[in-house]
């Protein structure tokens, strides 16, 4: 029998729906909250996904679940900026995820990309 | 990304945009209001703090369509730990739609009211997992959208009852939660079967299975309710000779006023005996003639009636008026008439 891999670990996670997934990339940034989140995605996507509040913690809320994520226990400057605000970060599965995900859409790029160079060739042969 | 506490202080246009906000977030379930709202409260401050220039309704949106959108997921997890009791609360709706078939009017009313808790929650679920592989294509998104307007149009109806005409409002609201409601439930339930056709191990299971089942019975029975209802209520009650006489001449009496000859209508009156089904018939007509003369002055709201619409309106103040006449004539002659004749 097969021995238990990393991969398997991961299988329930990966492939992450594109909400989660962007929050996850922008979270391998560092430390963010809600709004800051909103906008590294944003940035992230190149302006294709612009997240709502509701869509965002309600994938925060998911991630929280899951365990990939948790609210750090940093607060910001009270001169600068509410304390109230939660600030959130990557467990160490979290971490795991997102490096699986790299891999994961690393490897499908480089397949699309062989495979449309192969069809190129072809044509041209 | 950091802002300043200065940059939070809102104007009062911009305060009362984060209240409405506020009050909007009523939509999503109490465990998840009480574990994010502050935090989206918040966030949709720093939108408002953020956005490029403009009112403050700039935000909504982007704003609108991600709460209607995820308020419904949200509803729709919060069932999903107690989803053991979709197939018995869907079957049980359905159980109900066979009960009231055919039990009166305001059964049609009703049941859109049950497939309005049951379905937007439910059927955004089912269609996810029923298009699964195409989640991305306009189908699911069409269903979400219905899903979340047919959530709204109480709300929305709700609303609305601060102004005038209420009862108009209240026949509308009724009427488009009715359609989306059942509109919905076509979708989902169409959605589902042909999944079931296409991919058999999505609907494997017993539980889903029962729903797709009960949930074909609560549009289908839903439909058989309405029409029996419709059908029902053009009938004359049965045994009740008066009322079929009444009936008859009514329609006999509203062809004719409506043609504009009372005469007619006056002869027709006296080759009947009893006076009180004149009367009866009389009432009916002069109350069909004012009603239709007051739907087509209803339109005054709007203006603009045609020439021929204009016509029309005062044909049927003129028949209302004249049919009023032959009434009051009538019940001076039912008083005078000897007590042998009326009615018991």
């Amino acid at each position: 029998m097969k021995g238990h891999t990393e991969a398997d670990d991961l299988a329930p996670f990966v492939p992450l729906p594109p909400a989660p997934l962007h929050i996850v990339f922008a979270l391998n940034r560092g430390e963010r909250h809600g709004y800051a989140l909103m906008g590294d995605v944003e940035e992230l996507s190149g302006g294709i996904i612009k997240m709502g509040p509701g869509t965002l913690y309600g994938s925060i809320k998911k991630l929280l679940a899951q365990g990939l994520i948790e609210e750090s226990p940093a607060r910001p400057d009270p001169t600068l900026d509410d304390q109230r605000r939660r600030y959130y970060r990557l467990t160490g599965l979290g971490q795991r995820v997102c490096q699986a995900e790299v891999e994961r859409l690393t490897t499908l790029l480089e397949r699309s990309r062989s495979g449309a160079a192969a069809r190129l060739l072809g044509r041209q042969a | 990304m950091t802002v300043t506490t200065s940059q939070l202080t809102p104007s009062s246009q911009e305060a009362r945009t984060a209240r409405l906000y506020a009050s909007l977030l009523a939509l999503y379930p109490r465990s998840f209001r009480d574990q994010f709202g502050e935090d989206m409260r918040q966030t949709f401050a720093d939108l408002l703090v953020h956005r490029a220039g403009g009112p403050p309704s700039r935000v909504w949106p982007r704003v609108l369509f991600d709460l209607v959108v995820s308020a419904s997921k949200e509803r729709a997890g919060q069932l999903g730990p107690r989803g053991r009791w979709a197939p018995a609360f869907v079957a049980a709706a359905a159980l109900v739609t066979v009960a009231l078939t055919g039990r009166g009017g305001n059964t049609t009313m009703l049941l859109p009211l049950v497939l309005l808790i049951v379905l937007p929650t439910f059927g955004v679920v089912q269609l996810r997992a029923a298009w699964l592989l195409r989640r991305t294509t306009g189908v699911l998104h069409l269903a979400r959208i219905v899903g979340g307007a047919a959530a709204f149009v109480p709300a929305v109806g709700w609303l609305i009852l601060v102004g005038e005409d209420r009862g108009f409002w209240i026949v509308i609201s009724l009427m488009l939660s009715l359609i989306c409601g059942l509109g919905l439930g076509a979708v989902w339930a169409v959605g589902t079967l042909i999944t079931a056709l296409r991919q058999p191990a999505e609907v494997r299971s017993r539980r889903r299975a029962v729903i797709v089942l009960a949930t074909a019975v609560v549009v289908l029975g839903s439909m058989a309710a309405a029409g029996f209802n419709s059908y029902r209520d053009s009938q004359p009650p049965a045994g009740d000779h008066s009322a079929e006489h009444a009936s008859s001449e009514s329609r006999a009496l509203w062809n004719a006023a409506a043609a504009g000859d009372l005469a007619a209508v006056i002869t027709l009156i006296d080759v009947c005996a009893d006076p009180f089904v004149h009367l009866n018939g009389l009432g009916r007509a002069r109350s069909e003639a004012e009603e239709e003369y007051a739907s087509w002055g209803g339109r005054d709201r709007w203006k603009a009636l045609s020439a021929e619409g204009e016509a029309k309106l005062a044909d049927f103040r003129e028949i209302a008026v004249r049919l009023r006449a032959a009434e009051d004539t009538w019940v001076q002659r039912c008083q005078a008439a000897p007590t042998a004749t009326a009615r018991p």
